[in-house]
């Protein structure tokens, strides 16, 4: 059997399936279903094309061109970058002099503040799990129970004492600050997470292990980390989603150098008496889907074996 | 080869007992079937002599030497799984 890997492949997407195998019925229903679920993206995505008046334009304009006049005048609008382009640096007055947003830091603090707190979290969190898993302390399900009960709080009843602790040891403003406390706020989901993997192996494959020579360690990282690797992406993408779009404790814990880009976001479209300024918060959102988006694609054939794992009874 | 002795093992889960003063010596070269209803501890006994469990009581003695604290991956020792146990890749 010749499956030959297209260029398509080797760029990351999975392989595709022509429109006749899953039945014509099937593929309309999904493209359908697709389009209302991506809907909102879509305008998203047009509107950070658009300048301020055709942004707010009733009958909305969805056309970025008039495809040769086939799409009447009135739904079509001028695609224009002033948008993205502002959203890294302005003008505070037509011919003054640009000065930058401080965009360019907001990106890196939330790529740095998410990426690291959630990478910290899945190491501590996997080896806590492995702990849970394979060596049960007594009263193991308690323990499991109070580490999920943190989450079950919203964050807004814990929000002002930790602001007062995060004064007193003056964390607040800094990165260690945000990164440990993102870095506890996913650790419970981790946890949790990775014991069901490692619940579902099977210990006859570990103590083989044992027998033909492995010490603890070897066992850990050669026999049961290679067979996880689908709940680490899984486990990775969800907690850094729930970063990523964490508005509340980067609001109240950011400093003006630490900034993440929710919050950075929320205070520069206030377009200061002409509105929201619909066109940037567009642009910033398009940026802000990006790097989420590559990091769920290229760990998509992880994910989908991570999120259906435990779910077919062995 | 070498010879496999077991002197009075014992194992207890808990209150449970699974193997009581089981004595075997097998030979080098010798094959012997150890035979038995299910959850008679035909298997906990194989665990005790590769390492995997722990004695309760009695000795583990491989090629003349008393092996109850030893690793598994000290003692050069194979065994087969019930079920099987391939490494992933
Ligand atoms: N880790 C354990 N904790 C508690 N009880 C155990 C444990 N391992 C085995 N047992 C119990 O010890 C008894 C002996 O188990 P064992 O697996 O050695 O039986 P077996 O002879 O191999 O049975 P089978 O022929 O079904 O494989 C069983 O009743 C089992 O329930
Ligand atoms: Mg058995």
């Amino acid at each position: 059997m010749a499956t030959s890997t297209t260029t398509w492949e080797k760029l990351g997407f999975r392989k595709a399936f022509r429109v006749g195998e899953a039945g014509w019925g099937h593929t309309l229903w999904v493209a359908l279903v697709s389009f209302i679920y991506f809907l909102p993206v879509l305008i998203i995505v047009i509107t950070s094309f658009k300048v301020q008046n055709e942004a707010l334009s009733v009958p909305a304009k969805f056309f970025p061109t008039s495809f040769f006049g086939l799409i009447p005048e009135q739904y079509v609008f001028t695609p224009t970058l002033e948008n993205f382009t502002s959203v890294f640096s302005r003008a505070f007055t037509t011919g003054g002099a640009v000065e930058s947003t401080g965009f360019d830091r907001y990106f890196f603090n939330s790529m740095f503040i998410a990426g690291s707190s959630v990478l910290l979290a899945l190491v501590i969190g996997t080896l806590a799990a492995f702990g849970f898993s394979r060596y049960p302390l007594k009263g193991n399900d308690t323990y499991l129970f109070i580490i999920l009960t943190t989450r079950m709080l919203p964050a807004i009843v814990v929000i002002i004492p930790i602001i007062l602790m995060f004064r007193i040891v003056g964390l607040s403003g800094s990165y260690p600050g945000i990164i440990f406390l993102y870095t506890a706020f996913n650790l419970p989901f981790t946890i949790w997470m990775m014991k069901s993997f490692f619940d579902e192996l099977s210990l006859d494959v570990e103590d083989a292990a044992r027998i033909d020579g492995s010490s603890e360690l070897r066992v850990f990282f050669k026999v049961c980390l290679p067979q996880v690797v689908a709940g680490l992406a899984a486990t990775f993408v969800f907690g850094l989603i729930l970063t990523w779009n964490e508005f509340l404790f980067a609001l109240l814990l950011t400093g003006a150098d630490t900034r993440t880009v929710p919050v950075a976001m929320n205070q520069a479209v206030a377009g200061g008496g002409i509105g929201v300024l619909w066109g940037l918060l567009a642009a910033i959102e398009t940026l802000f889907l990006i790097p989420v988006f590559l990091v769920t694609f290229f760990l998509q054939n992880h994910l989908l074996r991570g999120v259906t794992f435990g779910t077919v009874k062995r | 080869m070498s010879t496999i002795e077991i002197k009075k093992i014992t194992k207890k889960f808990g209150e449970f007992t699974a193997v009581k003063d089981a004595d075997l010596s097998v030979k080098a070269g010798e094959v012997v079937c150890l035979l038995g209803p299910s959850g008679c501890g035909k298997t906990t006994t194989l665990r005790m002599i590769a390492g995997l469990e722990r004695t309760t009581e009695g000795d583990v003695v491989i090629a003349g030497k008393r092996m109850n604290e030893l690793p598994p991956e000290k003692r050069d020792i194979a065994m087969v799984f019930q079920f099987y146990a391939l490494y992933p890749r």
